[in-house]
C-alpha cells in the first residue's frame, strides 16, 4: 500500500515504522470509535422516528422510514468488520513454536461451536512444528472455515502438503468438499469474514491461496506456515 | 603413557646436562642441548620446543638474563628454570621473570629422579594456561555478549561485548542477577519457562527485550546453556546475547508495512460496502423528504439522517484515503456552494462558542474538482482552526473567496505558485498559529500536535495530496500568538460556470429535476436498496427504469432485445469484474452510453477502464447528482461525443 504523499520539504526525521504506527492508530481510532459511532447514530435515530412512530403507518413517507429501518440494520453489519480491522490495525503477533496438530485441532475446537453449519472434519497425519502467533492463526482459521461454511462446504480434510511451498514453509491444504458446493476463489474474495481470514493469516505469516474449482464439489485452500527455525 | 616432548637443555655442565638427557629421553622426549646463552638464543631463534630446561648459572649469562633475552627476541617457547637448592629467592623471582615453573638440583642429583615428572607436569600447566588465555581471547573477542552466572544467576563472567551491549563496566555486572538488564516488558511466566527449561539442564534459546544502562531498550536474541562438570554436577549457566535491534526493526518495519496493507485492503472492501449501504440511507432519507405534509419535526429528523449519513461517508473515505491515495471524480464545482455548504456542515462541529464567517468573491467562481474531497480538506482546515483557538480569545474562523491572477510567481511555503488566472480560497483563523519549528513539520504526513483520536481530520499532508490532484497549490502563513492563513490556489473554470448551476452540493435542497425527455435506463447493481433508490429518484425525473442485479443479467436483457437510452453500472458487483463488464458493454452496445458508479474508486480499476472518456459517480450520490450525472451523459451521448 501507498502511503499518504509527502510534500517536498515535509518529512521530518521520523522513522518510517513510527510514521506508519500513527497511520495505523489513526485507521483504528476511525474503525472502533469514529465510523461504528456514526452508524449506531443514524441508527438509532431511525429507529426512535419508528418506534415514536413520527410518521404514522400509511402517512406520507413511512414507507421510506421502514426502508431506511432495513438498510440501517444492514449496515449495523459491517460494524463487527469495522471493530475486526481496528483491532488488527494494532494487533502484535506473538509467533512461538507450535505444533501444527496441535495448532489445527485447537483451531477447529474452538471454531466448532461458532459455526452455524455441521462440518465433518478430517486432519490428516501432520507432523512437525511451526512458527507462528497462536491466537491470531486460531482465529484466522476460524473465519476461514466460517467462509467455507456459508458458502455450503460440509466436509473439510486437512492435509499435509509436500509441494509447491518455498524453502523455510511448511505447506499445508485444506480440502473442503460437499454436494452443492458453491466454492470457487472468486465467491470466497467477496466474502467479508474470508477477506478478514486471509488478511489475520499473512499478518500472522501464514500464507494462503485459493485454488479454483477443481470439480462442482471440491475446493482447496492451500496454507503456508514459517517453519520452525526459519 | 605422556606425550613426547621436544625439549631444549641449555646446562654448561656437559656431566649433568648428560644425565639430565638421559633421564629425559627415557621417559620418551627428545631432548637437545646447548651450553651457552648466546648459543641457546641463536637456536631458539630458528627452532621450535615444546619446552626450555634452562641453567641459572651459564658461562656467558645467568639465565634469568637469558629469560629477559627470550622475551625481547620474542622466544615464547616456555622455560623450566634450574636452580641451585636452597635459592627460593631466586626461584620467586624467575617464576616473576616469566618462567613457568623451577625445579632445584641436589648434590646428590636425586632430582634427575623426578625431572621427567616435573616435565610433563610443568607442560601440562602450561597447556592449560594456554588453552586458558585462548578461551578468556575467544569471549573477549567475541562479538556477542557472553555471561557466566552461577546456579542463582549471579554474574561470574562478562566479556567485553555485553559490558558494550548494556552499556555496564564489568565490576558493576559481577555479582549481580542478569534481571538488572530486564526491561519489564515479558511477563513472569516467560522468565519461569527459561528457568525451569534451563534447570532441567535444556538449552534455552528466545528474543527478549533488555534495558541498556542509559534506559534504552535494546532486542537481544539469547541462547541459554547449562555447564555439567565431570562429575555430572550443574554448575553454572552460560548465556550468549546478540544484539538484533537492526534485524527486528527491519521486522518491524516489514510487519508495519504487511499491516499497512491488510489493513488497507479490508478497509476498501469495508469502505465499498458502506457506501452502498449509506447511498440507500440518504436516497431514501432524501426520498422522504419529497413527501408534502410532513410535519417539521419529520423534516429535521430527516435532515439529520442525512447528516449523519453524510458524516459516515466523509469517514469512510477518510478510512481510505488513510488506507490508499484516493482517487479523484472531477466535477465543475461552484465554490461559493461548496464553501456555504461546508460552512454549515462545520458549523455543528465547531465549538458552539467558534464562528465560522464566510467573506464571499464578488463574482460566481467555479473549479473543475472532487466536491467530497474538496469539501474534506475545508472541514479539516477549519478543525484544525478550531483546535489551535484558546479558549481565552475566541474569535471567528474565516472561509474567504476570490479571485487573483499572479503576473509572476508568488513565493510561499512550502511551495511557490506558478503565475495564472486562480481562484483562492483561503482558510484563515486567529488562533495561537504556529512557531517556525512546528511550521516546518506541518506537512510531515503523520506530524500532529494532538493525540491520536482527538484528531477528526486528515491533516495537511493530505489536504496537501488533493490540492496537489486538483492541479492546484496549497500555501500556509502562521505566526505564533497571531493565527494561521491557508490559501489553495485552484486553476478557475469560467467557461463552465453556467452549465455547473445544474448542479448544487447542498444535501438538503429538494431539487426538482429539470424538465428532460423521460428515457429508458438499465440499472445494473447487486445492492437492493441502491437500486431501488436510483430507480424512485430517476422515476420523479420521468425515467423509465428497469434494474438487475448483475452485469451478466443486464446482458440478457440486450440480447433480448430491451435496449436502454442509458446504462448505469456498478462497478464493484460480486464474482464480475467491473471493468471487464464495462468493456463487454462497450464493444458488443457502442451506443449506449454508460454511467458508472461505485462506492470505491480505485486508480487500478480508473486504469482498467482505459483511456476513453468515461462518466463515474461515485456512491453515496445525492438526487441531483445523479440527475445531473444521467443528463450530462445523454446529453454528450446525443451530442456524438465518443465515450
Amino acid at each position: 500500500m501507498e502511503l499518504p504523499a509527502a510534500p517536498p520539504d515535509g518529512g521530518g526525521d521520523r522513522s518510517r515504522e513510527a510514521s506508519a504506527e500513527r497511520l495505523l492508530a489513526a485507521i483504528h481510532a476511525t474503525c472502533s470509535h469514529d465510523l461504528p459511532n456514526q452508524i449506531l447514530a443514524l441508527r438509532s435515530l431511525i429507529h426512535l422516528m419508528d418506534m415514536d412512530e413520527v410518521i404514522p403507518p400509511g402517512a406520507p413517507g413511512r414507507e421510506y422510514l421502514e426502508r431506511l429501518g432495513a438498510v440501517a440494520e444492514k449496515t449495523a453489519g459491517l460494524t463487527d468488520f469495522l471493530k475486526a480491522i481496528a483491532r488488527l490495525a494494532r494487533v502484535v503477533p506473538q509467533p512461538r513454536r507450535v505444533a501444527l496438530l496441535d495448532l489445527f485441532r485447537e483451531a477447529i475446537a474452538e471454531s466448532r461451536s461458532a459455526l452455524e453449519a455441521d462440518l465433518a472434519w478430517d486432519i490428516g497425519p501432520l507432523a512437525g512444528a511451526v512458527f507462528a502467533d497462536r491466537d491470531l492463526v486460531h482465529a484466522g482459521l476460524g473465519e476461514l472455515l466460517r467462509s467455507l461454511a456459508a458458502l455450503g462446504a460440509k466436509t473439510v480434510t486437512v492435509l499435509s502438503s509436500g509441494t509447491g511451498c518455498a524453502a523455510g514453509r511448511v505447506a499445508v491444504d485444506i480440502k473442503v468438499g460437499g454436494a452443492g458446493l458453491r466454492v470457487a476463489a472468486e465467491a470466497l474474495e467477496q466474502r467479508p469474514d474470508f477477506l478478514l481470514a486471509r488478511e489475520r493469516l499473512r499478518i500472522a505469516d501464514v500464507g494462503l491461496t485459493t485454488c479454483p474449482v477443481i470439480a462442482q464439489a471440491e475446493a482447496t485452500v492451500a496454507l503456508d506456515f514459517a517453519a520452525e527455525g526459519s | 603413557m605422556n606425550e613426547p616432548l621436544r625439549l631444549f637443555l641449555v646446562e654448561d655442565d656437559d656431566d649433568i646436562a648428560f644425565l639430565m638427557r638421559k633421564s629425559l629421553e627415557r621417559a620418551g622426549h627428545s631432548v637437545t642441548v646447548c651450553h651457552t646463552a648466546a648459543d641457546a638464543l641463536i637456536v631458539l631463534g630458528h627452532s621450535q620446543f615444546d619446552l626450555v630446561l634452562l641453567d641459572q648459572k651459564l658461562p656467558d649469562m645467568s639465565g634469568t638474563d637469558l629469560l629477559e633475552g627470550f622475551s625481547r627476541e620474542g622466544i615464547a617457547t616456555p622455560v623450566l628454570m634450574v636452580t641451585g637448592v636452597g635459592d627460593e629467592k631466586l626461584a620467586s623471582h624467575v617464576m616473576r621473570a616469566g618462567a613457568l615453573d623451577y625445579i632445584a638440583k641436589d648434590r646428590a642429583l636425586t632430582f634427575l629422579a623426578e625431572l621427567p615428572k616435573r616435565v610433563q607436569e610443568s607442560f601440562t600447566r602450561y597447556r592449560l594456561q594456554q588453552t586458558n588465555r585462548l578461551l578468556i581471547a575467544a569471549l573477549e573477542s567475541a562479538n556477542d555478549g557472553i555471561i557466566v552466572t552461577d546456579l542463582q544467576g549471579r554474574m561470574q563472567h562478562v566479556n567485553a561485548a555485553a559490558e558494550r551491549l548494556y552499556g555496564y563496566d564489568r565490576q558493576e555486572l559481577l555479582g549481580h542477577n542478569p534481571r538488572i538488564v530486564r526491561a519489564g516488558v515479558h511477563s513472569c511466566e516467560f522468565f519461569e519457562e527459561m528457568w525451569q527449561t534451563i534447570l532441567n539442564r535444556q538449552s534455552w534459546q528466545g528474543e527478549l527485550v533488555n534495558r541498556r544502562k542509559d534506559g534504552t531498550l535494546v532486542d537481544v536474541s539469547l541462547a541459554i546453556s547449562p555447564i555439567v562438570d565431570p562429575q555430572g554436577q550443574l554448575t553454572n549457566f552460560v548465556g550468549i546475547y546478540r544484539d538484533v535491534s537492526e534485524r527486528k526493526n527491519i521486522e518491524r518495519q516489514l510487519f508495519q508495512a504487511q499491516k499497512m496493507q491488510s489493513v488497507g485492503t479490508l478497509a476498501g472492501g469495508v469502505a465499498h460496502e458502506f457506501n452502498n449501504l449509506l447511498a440507500g440511507i440518504q436516497g431514501y432519507a432524501s426520498l422522504a423528504l419529497r413527501e408534502k405534509g410532513l410535519n417539521n419535526t419529520v423534516r429535521e429528523f430527516l435532515d439529520f439522517i442525512v447528516q449523519l449519513s453524510d458524516r459516515a461517508a466523509n469517514l469512510t473515505r477518510q478510512l481510505l484515503a488513510f488506507a490508499r491515495k484516493p482517487a479523484l471524480t472531477r466535477h465543475p464545482v461552484s465554490m461559493q456552494r461548496l464553501l456555504e455548504s461546508t460552512a454549515q456542515l462545520v458549523q455543528h462541529t465547531l465549538n458552539i462558542e467558534i464562528t465560522l464567517e464566510i467573506d464571499p468573491a464578488a463574482a460566481p467562481l467555479m473549479a473543475l474538482a472532487d466536491a467530497n474531497q474538496m469539501q474534506q480538506v475545508l472541514v479539516n482546515l477549519a478543525l484544525n482552526a478550531r483546535d489551535a483557538m484558546p479558549r481565552t480569545a475566541i474569535k471567528p474562523i474565516v472561509f474567504r473567496l476570490r479571485r487573483q491572477a499572479l503576473s509572476g510567481a508568488k513565493p510561499a511555503f512550502p511551495q511557490n505558485v506558478p503565475a495564472g488566472d486562480y481562484l483562492v480560497l483561503e482558510v484563515e483563523d486567529y488562533g495561537q498559529g504556529m512557531p517556525p519549528e512546528i511550521l516546518s513539520q506541518a506537512f510531515d504526513p503523520f506530524f500532529t500536535t494532538k493525540e491520536v483520536g482527538q484528531g477528526t481530520g486528515l491533516g495537511l499532508p493530505v489536504a496537501f495530496g488533493i490540492i496537489n490532484g486538483h492541479q492546484g497549490f496549497l500555501t500556509i502563513e502562521s505566526h505564533p500568538g497571531e493565527g494561521t492563513l491557508i490559501r489553495i490556489f485552484l486553476p478557475v473554470l469560467s467557461e463552465l460556470a453556467e452549465s455547473a448551476t445544474r448542479y448544487s452540493d447542498d444535501a438538503k435542497t429538494v431539487l426538482e429535476p429539470e424538465k428532460v425527455p423521460g428515457k429508458k435506463i438499465l440499472v445494473i447493481d447487486d445492492e437492493p436498496a441502491v437500486s431501488d433508490v436510483v430507480r424512485r429518484f430517476l422515476e420523479i425525473a420521468g425515467h423509465e427504469v428497469v434494474c438487475c442485479t448483475s452485469a451478466a443479467q443486464g446482458m440478457e436483457q440486450l440480447t433480448q432485445g430491451a435496449f436502454p437510452d442509458l446504462i448505469m453500472l456498478d462497478l464493484m458487483i460480486p464474482m464480475e469484474d467491473g471493468p471487464a463488464s464495462y468493456h463487454t458493454f462497450r464493444t458488443h452496445y457502442p451506443r449506449i452510453p454508460i454511467l458508472l458508479s461505485t462506492g470505491m474508486l480505485q486508480p487500478n480499476v480508473i486504469e482498467a477502464l482505459g483511456d476513453g472518456k468515461i462518466d463515474i459517480l461515485r456512491k453515496p450520490f445525492r438526487m441531483n447528482e445523479l440527475w445531473y450525472q444521467v443528463n450530462k451523459t445523454l446529453d454528450s451521448a446525443e451530442a456524438g461525443e465518443p465515450q
